[in-house]
């Protein structure tokens, strides 16, 4: 600490105060407040007494009271200091230098005297404690109080004849200049706050000692640069996100993460956006505690979207997945749209009192995704580009074409009457008899599988005056799968405007545009076909039974070939936000936006392709529309009551449509095929056309207040009405209420002494959402079209089909405790949160079957409960935050408990605890598998006399029970195998979790994330699947695994059987799917600045990443997230994950 | 001036607000009107309606045709247990071996049920429905009325008889259903009385309002006399069945007469006389339905030896699944001038179509005989040369495709003279002419005398094929199903892969299979004390 003599150089204050007025004036920030004192001679300020008998006032108030006392006066962003509170003695004096001493440990803010004034920054060590409220001791205990703080004052003299002028520019990390950020010499403490165009000038004292230049702003990262000869420093400070006071975004507004009442997770976006996809929700994977992205479906293939479930499945038939927040609008459906480098931050909104204000389709959790905006200041451009290559993983090997001959052989063996083999001619065609001569075989993973590859570019520009603002972006991103002929091209622009009309109204205008371009592939089953036979002729053609006609299989080339599956899309989302400050406190808001999006699918299945031979060629047209509306009306009243008490009330009215057509035309028989499903108005065939249009609407109003007590107790309380239009007519709206409080611990003054802690705040929050049929018209008693024809003349038939309709289908309410607890340690080398929640669905939405006598086979219908709790935990760490070494540990851990708690009534009141048709089972939970207990394979000598598997009482008898059989228990031990005999396996993961590191070294950074899931339980297909990619029976090859046969008795696997699936089947492939990835390896080198300084360049980073780097797992397939089915295909049945390696660069201006 | 500012402020919001919540405070607004489904009202309240209603009565009852259920099982599982049939591969084959759908949890059982529990079901309820509306309607045109009633009555007679047939403890109800009936608890099963009350009176009223010439594809008084007459024939009332039978076949209103050849029976579209009910399947046409593989079940898979193409005239494109049995190859055998089995019914050669042997018998493979104890590649003649039922194979089928569109015949007058016959052996008339007529047709010669093994085997000789032997054999009783099935399915020593072990049907029969398992799920939804049939 450096204590210096100092002369007064009073026209330099004069041109700083000027300054500080013309930029107040000129930018209205709101919240810089200077002021100036007479000038006097500079005096110790060990000497000045302050009276400090204050009681509980704010930290500005005690500057005011000083600057009162003495003729010192304070300089400062009134932001620093928000919400410190200063209780002092009665009666007691404290030194001037003792009091901002004292203040300086507490706050971890940083005092500079210049002459009589005193600067006020944000202390050089970021994370010091940040105390909200402040016991001054008594002058007797305060020299021991002084001892174990760690402060900072600088006392130093403003040289009127410096030896050195600098000056410089701050600017963010876009580039836009920072104003009133804080710049400081190390050395001496002095220091300058930078005006409206960033700028600042720091005329230097003493330049011997003048070594370290410390830049510093509000949720920025402080940086420290070497002074040496430069006299002109430009600055760029990146964005803090570790910051306690980071600001979040919360539903209609944002929060200091401190102020946070409810459960909201904010998610790393560095690391989310390094997964080189086009799926958000698949970057989201790991980044948030109990979150969970279900990727079946299809969901990998290149544009593939797939589903986050959030704290296990809260609904059966209800909507299950979470909603997407863009820019405060909700959407409906995914967000393909959103190109991840436009992305400036994703939060997390988990509790139903946070997620309360976004109502119904809330409750399986709300992300919400902030685009970025522009800012003032001069264009700036940024890039990012990157290149991708992708190879299928897999665990696992196929047969060879004698390891096929031998299964097959094997398989009919065990059909045959008397145990013997068949004769080769018997069961191979004379095509595969030749293959297996000559050794030739078919590797048809070598024949349909390449290496994917992916282009994407993002170029970004910001530029704004004074009050216009623009962000727009151009985003182009190119996928080649791995599949043939799957592809997937999307174009992007974005453009983000924020129009300032006058001093009460403003606007916010958004428009995103997309034009994507899908090849959809052909089925291609690369396990299952036979590797018996040829694929090609001696002229190069593709054959079209590879194996002969026998097995009738078609060669997946050969279908490729006769197909084509394009789908073009165009995506229009429009949003508009005027903002009208009617007072000073009362703010309304009107929140409009528009999406359009308009799909074409194309599909021609020539008259030689496997299924279009029969109509002569297939053409397939399949137009979509989906449009979507919201309105909402938000009206803000937000108020500082006195020190002690603030609020702020919302209330929001809002509806939404969403409406869907299509219009589907196929066409068959076709002459000429050379103009594809182009050609499809020259069908000679039938000609379908099927329309479908559903409108689905909901309306809402909803009142949130929160309100402040003395920055220690926090409260929101939401009530808020829905209105569903799926629900039946007299059941359209619903009622629910939701209340949080927190307790800011680390204010209470028992705590203001406990150093280590900096940060301790619990929570509480209980609440209720309600959530809707996903379906339309299911309460509406409707009828289908059954046509029939009649001496070849149709005739239209209508009656209702199997659904009965239910007259009083309602919301299913969804109830959530949350409990929580906020905390940061040892100047945040340990901070995070724990949660623990309680969450119950009453009047579930499920499907309850009628007697097929009734000629309905289900309704939809609202009964019973369902409760997820579990406990969720994030920590973080910076085991090392230097300069130049920075070392991170983050992990998060989350488990679920699933469980039906209550089902219905029958008809006669008596309680159902089971529906075996639609798996509920009362006490389990949903998707539960319930199935008979797997215990090895028959061996030779075992005692099948007494099998109770063999036994005729059996529910479903094996009276020719032989070695090599799938064995189950008798779990009940009554000698017989019936459906008591069933266990239940919870397929729920017991926990997922992820870990990652991070280091940053000079400028190289390393990442390694891995991701792990113990304890799920899944029926893998490779095993179940008779017919294919198990290939029990020989016809179709599959999974290499090492079978039954007499000779080599396997304890593990069944033998082959070329008729009949191996019973019990299902319950042998029930496998536990735990694994652990290394899902993200990432190399990170920032190029040093010196080398960029002439580019006006800032930032250059270049990267390489490695995805799904490795597995460990037990579970046999491409992932053991993705279930292969027989098929490989980018329709539904399944798209294998990838490994994939990629090199990117990101140009910062 | 500033507070003046502040109230235009105020006013401007206020107006702001007001519009847009005016715009939702009306209940209208979630309102759901689907604008491309129909009311059901429309089906229940109007005349158009009501006959659109009739017509969707006729779509379910041919869903089991072509639904894609395993290879469109639901038109050959009937015909795939029968002492009859020779079943080769498929899941169609371990039903008809006796090794799916034996028991109430097996997959089996859940197919049939789609197929036919569910299914069946559905239809006598919507038929159901229909009756209540139409008898409710005010002012609806009584002749109208009567169509659609009798119409509808004879598809619940016909559904809940099927039903009643295959899986015995069945339910039956005169009731519409309603949400707040829907979930009634069922007890127990309708007694054979109820059963037989309720189809004989929808029966008789259908008898009663429909004519004998209607729209081909349509019901007709004769399909529902000749259902009444099995319904009689099923009750053991033999004068009721020779009445009903007579009628359709010797009233002089009677538009129905065999028709002059076998080669005619099954050809064209089936719009012949002979026809008494028929599931129209058309190409290209709305309302035609899907295309099935019926036929393709029943014809072998000759194309495969090089040389042949498959041709309509030899059965079209197979898979060989359910084949005739040497059993039945020799009922036909009996007489070899029966030309049931010289390429009318069933075909018992093949011939090459082009190559150096064009023309030539195919003879390549070879079953077991007295002479060939071995056979000749046994399993591939199975598979590519055995006789075939072609009965569904069409003129203007595609060779080159195993799925056909074309009518599939469900009742036909030889029957009715089978069954006319049968009742008057059972209990008085001469029973001769009406057996004769259906052999001389075929140019067998005639038999002279007739007992109930006669019925048993021209019945097997005439219909074989065509789904109505599994309720023959199960109609004479508990003895002759089992007699029948432990002797003759499946085609015993001359199929060795299949004799004498787990795939032999004649071993797997077991007695209480003369009713098929009712499955799991289906029980679950009725009373705890609901039965589930003897034996499962």
């Amino acid at each position: 600490m450096n204590i210096m003599k100092k002369t007064f150089n009073w026209k330099q204050k004069l041109w700083k105060m000027t300054r500080f007025f013309l930029f107040i004036a000129a930018v209205q920030l709101t919240a810089l407040t200077t002021l100036f004192a007479n000038e006097a001679a500079s005096q110790e300020i060990k000497s000045i007494s302050i009276e400090s008998s204050w009681n509980d006032i704010t930290l500005e108030d005690v500057f005011s009271d000083v600057q009162d006392q003495t003729d010192y006066t304070f300089t400062y962003d009134s932001k620093l200091i928000e919400n410190i509170k200063v209780t002092g003695v009665e009666n007691n004096d404290l030194s001037l230098f003792n009091l901002l001493y004292y203040l300086s440990g507490k706050t971890g803010l940083q005092f500079s005297l210049e002459g009589k004034n005193i600067l006020v920054y944000e202390g050089v060590n970021k994370l010091n404690a940040r105390r909200n409220s402040i016991n001054l001791p008594s002058s007797t205990e305060l020299p021991q109080a002084l001892e174990k703080l760690k402060s900072s004052v600088i006392l130093q003299v403003d040289s009127a004849t410096g030896d050195q002028l600098i000056s410089g520019q701050v600017t963010d990390e876009t580039g836009q200049p920072l104003i009133a950020a804080t710049v400081r010499i190390k050395e001496t403490g002095q220091g300058a706050i930078t005006d409206a165009n960033g700028q600042f000038q720091l005329d230097v004292v003493d330049s011997a000692e003048a070594r370290t230049l410390v830049i510093s702003y509000v949720g920025y990262a402080t940086q420290e640069i070497l002074i040496g000869d430069q006299t002109d420093f430009s600055v760029q400070l990146g964005l803090d996100d570790s910051a306690l006071n980071e600001i979040v975004v919360v539903g209609y507004g944002t929060q200091r993460k401190s102020d946070l009442v409810s459960a909201v997770a904010t998610t790393d976006l560095e690391k989310a956006t390094l997964s080189p996809t086009t799926d958000v929700n698949e970057m989201l994977r790991g980044r948030i505690a109990g979150l969970q992205v279900s990727v079946g479906g299809g969901s990998l293939r290149p544009g593939g979207t797939s589903d986050i479930i959030f704290r296990g499945r809260s609904s059966i038939e209800g909507n299950t997945t979470g909603i997407y927040v863009v820019d405060g609008v909700v959407r409906n459906g995914g967000i393909e749209d959103i190109n991840p480098d436009d992305i400036a931050s994703i939060e997390f909104l988990k509790d139903a009192s946070a997620q309360a204000i976004y109502g119904s389709r809330a409750v399986n959790g709300v992300v919400l995704i902030t685009t970025k905006r522009g800012k003032t200041g001069e264009i700036a451009v940024n890039y990012h580009g990157y290149r991708t290559t992708r190879n299928i993983e897999r665990n696992f090997d196929v047969y060879s074409g004698q390891e096929f001959a031998d299964l097959r052989r094997e398989a009919f063996r065990t059909t045959n009457a008397d145990g013997t083999f068949l004769n080769d001619d018997e069961i191979f065609s004379d095509v595969e008899l030749e293959s297996l001569n000559n050794n030739r075989f078919v590797d048809w993973e070598d024949e349909l599988l390449t290496t994917g590859q992916i282009d994407n570019h993002t170029l970004g520009l910001t530029a704004g005056s004074e009050n216009t603002q623009v962000y727009g972006s151009l985003g182009y991103f190119n996928e080649e799968g791995i599949i043939p002929s799957s592809a997937y091209t999307r174009s992007s622009l974005r453009v983000n405007v924020n129009q300032k009309v006058n001093e009460k109204l403003s606007a916010r205008i958004d428009v995103n545009l997309l034009n994507e371009d899908t090849e959809r592939a052909a089925n291609v089953n690369v396990i299952g076909f036979s590797p018996l036979g040829r694929a090609f002729d001696d002229n190069g053609n593709v054959i079209k039974f590879p194996s002969g006609e026998d097995g009738t299989a078609i060669s997946p080339l050969w279908n490729l070939q006769e197909s084509d599956h394009d789908e073009i899309g165009n995506d229009f989302i429009v949003t508009l936000l005027p903002t009208y400050e009617i007072t000073d406190d009362l703010t309304y808001q009107l929140k409009g936006s528009l999406t359009r999006r308009t799909s074409e699918r194309g599909q021609y299945l020539s008259s030689e392709h496997g299924s279009g031979d029969t109509d002569n060629g297939i053409a397939r047209i399949d137009n979509q529309l989906r449009e979507a509306y919201l309105i909402e009306n938000i009206l803000t009243y937000d108020k500082t009551f006195n020190d002690k008490h603030s609020g702020n009330l919302t209330f929001v009215q809002a509806v939404d449509e969403n409406d869907f057509t299509r219009t589907f035309t196929e066409g068959t028989g076709f002459i000429n095929e050379s103009l594809g499903y182009d050609g499809i108005s020259n069908a000679i065939g039938s000609v379908f056309v099927n329309r479908d249009k559903t409108r689905v609407r909901t309306a809402s109003f909803m009142g949130r207040a929160r309100y402040n007590l003395l920055d220690k107790y926090l409260v929101t309380a939401t009530l808020r009405s829905d209105g569903a239009s799926v629900n039946a007519d007299e059941f359209k709206w619903t009622n629910n209420p939701a209340v949080a409080v927190a307790w800011k611990l680390h204010n209470e003054d028992f705590l203001s002494n406990a150093n280590d802690i900096d940060q301790l705040k619990m929570r509480v929050s209980y609440g209720s959402l309600a959530n809707a049929l996903t379906r339309p018209y299911t309460s509406l008693f409707t009828a289908d079209e059954f046509n029939y024809v009649f001496n070849g003349q149709s005739a239209a038939g209508y009656a209702p089909n199997v659904i009965l309709p239910n007259q009083q289908l309602r919301h299913e309410t969804i109830t959530t405790f949350n409990t929580g607890l906020d905390f940061s340690l040892f100047n945040r080398l340990l901070f995070g949160s724990i949660d623990y929640y309680d969450s119950r669905t009453k009047d579930l939405l499920l499907r309850r079957g009628v007697p097929s006598v009734t000629g309905f086979q289900y309704t939809f219908f609202n009964a019973g409960e369902l409760q997820n709790k579990g406990f969720e935990i994030g920590l973080q760490s910076y085991v090392i935050d230097k300069e130049d070494l920075r070392v991170s540990l983050s992990t998060n851990w989350s488990n679920n408990s699933n469980e039906l708690i209550e089902l219905y009534n029958d008809g006669e009141g008596n309680e159902i605890t089971e529906d075996d048709a639609y798996n509920y089972f009362v006490g389990q939970p949903i998707g539960v598998i319930r199935n008979y207990q797997y215990d090895g394979i028959w061996q030779e000598g075992d005692d099948f006399a007494n099998a109770p598997q063999a036994n005729p009482d059996s529910i479903d008898p094996q009276p020719d029970l032989r070695p090599g059989d799938i064995r189950v228990q008798d779990i009940n031990g009554d000698g017989l195998i019936t459906l008591d005999d069933r266990v239940f396996t919870d397929g729920n993961p017991d926990w997922f979790g992820s870990f990652s590191t991070n280091v940053n070294y000079k400028g190289v950074e390393l990442l390694a994330d891995f991701y792990a899931v113990k304890g799920a339980q899944r029926v893998n297909p490779i095993l179940s699947t008779f017919n294919n990619i198990s290939a029990y029976s020989g016809s179709n090859n599959g999974v290499q695994v090492p079978y039954y046969t007499p000779e080599n008795p396997s304890a593990a696997f069944p033998r082959p059987n070329a008729d009949s699936t191996p019973k019990y089947l299902n319950a042998f492939a029930i496998r536990d799917a735990s694994y652990l990835r290394l899902r993200t390896l990432n190399l990170g080198y920032n190029l040093p600045e010196n080398l960029l300084s002439n580019l006006k360049i800032n930032n250059v980073k270049v990267y390489l990443t490695g995805t799904n780097v490795f597995t460990d797992t037990d579970y046999l397939g491409y992932s053991p997230e993705v279930n292969v089915r027989n098929t490989l295909s980018s329709a539904d049945t399944g798209y294998p994950d990838a490994k994939s390696f990629t090199f990117g660069i990101k140009i910062q201006p | 001036m500033r507070t003046y500012k502040k109230i235009i402020n105020m006013r401007v919001f206020a107006v702001l607000f007001f519009v847009s919540m005016v715009f939702v405070s009306c209940q209208d607004f979630l309102e759901e009107q689907p604008s491309t489904l129909i009311d059901s009202n429309y089906v229940y309240t109007t005349e158009e309606g009501l006959e659109s209603g009739v017509v969707s009565l006729y779509t379910f009852y041919r869903d089991r045709y072509d639904n894609n259920v395993q290879d469109y099982m639901g038109s050959v599982l009937l015909q795939s247990r029968s002492d009859l049939a020779f079943v080769r591969s498929g899941y169609t084959g371990l039903i008809g071996r006796y090794q799916r759908f034996v028991s109430p949890v097996d997959l089996g059982s859940q197919f049939a049920s789609s197929l036919f529990w569910k299914n069946f079901f559905k239809l006598s309820s919507k038929a159901t429905d229909l009756i209540n509306a139409a008898e409710n309607l005010e002012g609806l045109d009584p002749e109208v009325r009567d169509q659609v009633i009798a119409e509808a009555k004879f598809f619940r007679a016909e559904s809940y008889f099927i039903l009643y047939r295959m899986y015995n403890n069945i339910y039956v109800t005169t009731e519409s259903v309603t949400v707040d009936n829907a979930f009634a608890v069922i007890q127990d099963r309708s007694t054979d009385a109820e059963i037989f009350d309720l189809i004989n009176s929808d029966l008789d009223f259908a008898i009663e309002h429909l004519d004998w010439d209607r729209q081909f594809g349509r019901v007709t008084k004769g399909t529902a006399k000749h259902v009444k007459a099995k319904v009689a024939m099923w009750e053991g009332d033999w004068e009721e069945a020779k009445t009903q039978a007579l009628d359709v076949i010797e009233s002089p209103d009677s538009p129905h007469s065999l028709v002059s050849s076998t080669s005619n029976v099954f050809s064209g579209d089936l719009n012949n006389s002979e026809q008494l009910m028929t599931v129209q399947i058309q190409d290209d046409l709305l309302g035609g339905g899907a295309a099935n593989m019926m036929s393709a079940n029943l014809v072998t898979q000759y194309f495969q030896i090089s040389g042949i193409e498959s041709n309509v005239e030899q059965g079209g494109r197979g898979f060989s699944r359910v084949l005739p049995n040497l059993y039945l190859l020799n009922l036909l055998a009996e007489d070899e001038n029966d030309n049931r089995d010289d390429d009318t019914y069933f075909r018992l050669k093949y011939f090459y179509t082009s190559g150096p042997e064009i023309g030539q018998q195919i003879q390549i493979y070879g079953p077991i005989t007295e002479e060939d104890p071995d056979g000749n590649n046994v399993t591939r003649y199975y598979q590519r040369l055995h006789p075939s039922c072609i009965k569904f194979a069409n003129d203007d089928d595609d060779p080159t495709n195993y799925r056909q569109t074309s009518n599939i015949m469900v009742y036909r007058l030889a029957e009715t003279y089978l069954i006319a016959a049968e009742a008057m052996i059972r209990s008085s008339g001469d029973a001769l002419p009406y057996i004769n007529a259906i052999r001389e047709r075929a140019n067998a010669s005639p038999v002279t005398s007739a007992d109930l093994q006669t019925i048993l085997d021209e019945r097997a000789r005439e219909l074989s094929f065509e789904g109505q032997r599994w309720f023959t054999i199960k109609r004479f009783g508990q003895e002759t199903m089992n007699f029948q099935m432990r002797n003759f399915a499946g085609d015993g020593e001359f199929f060795p892969n299949n004799f004498n072990n787990e795939k032999d049907p004649r071993l797997n029969w077991q007695d209480h299979f003369i009713n098929f398992p009712i499955a799991q799920d289906d029980i679950n939804l009725l009373g705890p004390g609901y039965p589930q049939n003897d034996g499962y």
